[in-house]
């Protein structure tokens, strides 16, 4: 895509970059894992900032499938100083407590790097799942682009998670999904 | 004694799984989504026949396919068959017209949205017509 705002096509005459405080940066990052999500899944159902103490800290929730396959669960975290690999474990282990089949973790691309270790730290202690992770880069169009650095690998989602779930999916509107 | 013609079931089933087939071979693939919609549609169409041929001992015959549903719907609650996977069939006929008559172009995802729920409706419906 070219520029943020075509300025032939408009009368908005921007001046410099537009000033994004931390809640539009957030919301602009959400929506850009939404649509990463929703290119890579099979027209899923998309909740954004889903309003459910189910889902504390997670900010994209995509029900595969249109609402019948597998959840992808998303926490978007602007990284804004070195962080250390305890710190780093914590993140990671709040992710992992999302009741999810697939866990992503999605910090900015341009910050400090988020340490990992290893690597281990992300897989499930029985080798079954691993959290995924997804960089978010702003260009200099102010334009966000998600890209994939971590594979997730799929979680067991134990069967109360999985009730809570369906109830979840049972009652909550989809922000996006396709209409038939 | 049999109400309904092994034969009759076997034949709708068949074709049920060659449109499920072809499903198949164009999921998620952009250039096919117009045919894609339409073998859902029809793999639904034609499962649900074998259900109704199984059930009653005939099919929907008439072009209002959305009678087949309302007498799908009345033969679960008859035989107390939890009816959850009709919603899909139903969503499936009333797209029917449109993606089959309209100007519009289907698009991969409305197509890759109609393939779910042809799943969704064939898994349903697959147990049913067991023979």
């Amino acid at each position: 895509m070219g520029t943020a705002i075509d300025q032939d096509m408009t009368n908005v005459r921007a001046i410099g970059r537009p000033k994004i405080n931390a809640r539009l940066r957030h919301g602009r990052a959400v929506n850009a894992v939404a649509d990463f999500l929703r290119g890579h899944l099979r027209v899923p159902n998309v909740y954004l900032e889903p309003k459910s103490a189910l889902w504390k800290g997670v900010d994209v929730v995509a029900a595969d499938g249109a609402g019948s396959g597998d959840i992808h669960a998303a926490e978007v975290r602007f990284l804004s100083y070195p962080i250390s690999l305890p710190a780093a474990r914590a993140l990671i282990e709040e992710v992992k407590n999302v009741p999810a089949h697939f866990k992503y973790l999605t910090v900015n691309k341009n910050s400090v790097s988020l340490t990992l270790g290893d690597g281990s730290l992300m897989f499930s202690p029985d080798g079954i799942g691993r959290v995924g992770l997804l960089m978010i880069e702003e260009t200099q169009d102010a334009l966000l682009s998600v890209e994939l650095a971590v594979k997730p690998e799929r979680f067991r989602l134990p069967p109360t998670d999985a009730a809570r779930v369906e109830r979840f999916l049972d009652r909550a509107k989809p922000d996006m999904f396709v209409r038939i | 004694m049999l109400l309904y013609h092994p034969a009759m079931v076997e034949v709708f089933v068949e074709r049920g799984n060659q449109l499920a087939d072809s499903r198949r071979l164009m999921d998620n693939d952009p250039q096919y989504a117009s045919a894609l919609a339409l073998v859902s549609i029809h793999c639904a169409i034609a499962l649900n026949d074998a259900f109704l041929s199984k059930v009653t001992g005939r099919h929907h015959r008439g072009e209002d396919h959305m009678e087949s549903v309302r007498v799908t719907r009345k033969q679960c609650s008859s035989r107390r068959i939890p009816s959850d996977g009709v919603k899909h069939l139903e969503d499936l006929v009333r797209a029917k017209t449109r993606v089959s008559y309209s100007g519009e172009r289907t698009t991969i995802e409305v197509a890759m949205r109609l393939a779910i729920a042809s799943e969704r409706f064939e898994r349903w419906v697959r147990p049913l017509i067991k023979t």
